[in-house]
């Protein structure tokens, strides 16, 4: 079975999205983004398939 | 409050069959906000927290990290300024809400990218330690459709991933949505 996508699950959910905004193009919260970064570079084993 | 309305820790301890538990934690309109402002690219997602402090204006972020496989979720507040702000406690009495907000963008974005982990983490160790509590309430459901795991220190004090366990202080969380 296909993955439904945002918009009809949002439907089904009783959700009327707004999508058209803009993406801003840009990391707004860089520190958190750096944070990640570090923690996920010294995990010793790989991530489930 | 309307009655169709559950707040979302009260999710705790339902025993349903899996489709029921699903649409228990999905459909039902347990309280979040859902005047949803969301990107082109299913990237960022903008609401508005309204409460005793005013209206004060939420942005998440999906953004990609240095494992191709792996997105940052982040969170925070957009100033009137323009600049953002992740660490200022709001007290606008909606936490909980936010909370479930949050939920329903990860639940947005990985009906776009179904492939892709999602890590995140609190800002403070008392942040992380809320989701840790979040998870560990709703467990039960968000095992139905996520893969659900938390970044810990093991003995010789490096960094692993291990499946989501109650009671264990995880540095941070992944997230992954569950093959159909």
């Amino acid at each position: 079975m296909k993955q439904k996508g945002a918009i009809k699950t949002a439907a089904e959910l009783g959700i009327k999205l707004k999508v058209g905004k803009k993406p801003s193009g840009k990391v707004l919260f860089p520190e958190k983004l750096a944070k990640a970064n570090e923690m996920l570079s010294k995990l010793k084993n790989p991530l489930p398939a | 409050m309307p009655s169709s309305v559950i707040p979302f820790r009260k999710l705790l301890g339902h025993s349903a069959s899996t489709i029921e538990s699903q649409l228990l934690f999905l459909n039902m309109k347990y309280e979040r906000y859902e005047h949803i402002e969301v990107s082109t690219d299913f990237l960022e997602y903008e609401f508005v927290s309204i409460g005793p402090r005013g209206n004060i204006f939420k942005i998440v972020q999906f953004k990609p990290t240095e494992n191709i496989e792996v997105f940052n979720l982040a969170f925070g507040n957009k100033k009137a300024d323009g600049s953002l702000d992740d660490i200022t406690k709001d007290d606008n009495k909606d936490r909980n809400k936010i909370l479930a907000t949050v939920v329903l963008a990860i639940h947005l974005f990985s009906a776009e990218y179904p492939t892709k982990w999602i890590f995140f983490s609190g800002s403070t160790p008392e942040r992380t330690r809320l989701y840790r509590m979040a998870i560990t309430l709703n467990i039960e459901q968000l095992s139905i459709d996520y893969e659900i795991y938390g970044v810990l220190q093991d003995l010789e004090s490096s960094l692993v991933s291990v499946p989501f366990q109650k009671g264990i202080d995880f540095f941070g969380f992944l997230i992954k949505r569950k093959k159909v």
